[in-house]
């Protein structure tokens, strides 16, 4: 979406006449691009589908509360990996009582998700993915599979773009070490 | 497994989503916005109508008289029980019947052998 045409969607969200088809351009231009987001952080489809839905939910309900300060797809970003994270911990309160971690539970469940089209080697990726804390792993994954530019990173998760190198330069590191690894 | 590097395995998507997901997702969510608008209807409505009670204008009031009661009833309790223990203690100090007479006391200096004795000493003497 061009400045203009979002400086126009804006207005319209704006005008209480307008607002309701305003967001109805909104959900149809940024839906999939934040379904992919949140997916590769859950890998579940209906996960990824729940917290969509949420994050819509949620952005419709403070619409007011959007300034205008920053881009409505940075603010709809924000939302997304807000509730991605709160969707992350809950889930991991209630694996709290299973001997097994929420990443190794959410990696089994990737070998018969039928919605999962990767191979060995992706599988595995996956999974070296999932060991890093969620931060990297929101970065890795932007920079990785989205090959976003480090400064619409950095005003999507707040942090500075030499902030974001590191980390992703640690991401690999770690990711690399560990693909390396017999398992 | 043989040790790849991440850039030799690629960075297509490996996710899939079923059959026109994305286009049902926006019909489902227009659902959800008119249900979700509804919902906030009725509830300010219900918020209105309860708003609109008599009673509710009266309950700031209600509840600052209910407060006042309670203060004073509490205060009162307070008062009457310090009241109490202080006359309690007057009446303890003045009371008649605890001030000893001077039969009382010659009856505790002396002790009943010492009386007994002053009658026997008498009669043998008469």
């Amino acid at each position: 979406m061009g400045k203009t045409e979002e400086t126009k969607l804006v207005e319209m969200l704006r005008d209480e006449s307008q607002r309701r088809k305003a967001f109805s351009i909104l959900v149809k231009d940024y839906s999939e691009g934040l379904y992919w987001q949140i997916r590769k952080m859950v890998l579940s489809h209906d996960d990824a589908n729940d917290i969509l839905q949420n994050t819509f939910l949620k952005s419709w309900s403070n619409l007011n509360q959007f300034r205008g300060d920053s881009k409505i797809s940075t603010w709809l970003y924000r939302i997304a990996i807000n509730e991605t994270y709160t969707f992350l911990n809950k889930e991991r309160q209630k694996n709290m009582i299973g001997i097994t971690d929420l990443e190794d539970t959410m990696a089994q469940n990737l070998q018969g998700d039928p919605f999962f089209d990767g191979d060995e080697a992706a599988k595995k990726l996956q999974r070296a993915i999932l060991t890093l804390p969620e931060k990297q792993r929101l970065v890795f994954n932007m920079k990785y599979y989205d090959d976003l530019k480090y400064e619409e990173i950095s005003e999507i998760v707040g942090t500075s773009v030499g902030a974001l190198k590191a980390s992703y330069h640690y991401a690999v590191q770690k990711i690399e070490a560990f693909m390396a690894m017999d398992l | 497994m043989k040790k790849e590097k991440i850039n030799e395995i690629g960075n297509r998507t490996i996710f899939k989503v079923p059959e026109h997901y994305f286009e049902d997702f926006a019909a489902s969510m227009e659902k959800q916005i008119d249900a979700f608008e509804e919902n906030k209807t009725q509830l300010s409505k219900a918020s209105i109508t309860a708003n609109k009670h008599p009673m509710m204008h009266l309950r700031p009031i209600l509840y600052v008289a209910a407060m006042f009661i309670l203060m004073v009833f509490s205060i009162g309790l307070v008062l009457n029980y310090t009241s109490g223990r202080s006359s309690e203690l007057k009446t303890e100090e003045i009371s008649a019947e605890k001030i000893p007479t001077a039969e009382d006391y010659l009856i505790s200096s002396v002790g009943t052998y010492g009386i007994t004795q002053y009658y026997v000493e008498n009669q043998t003497n008469d």
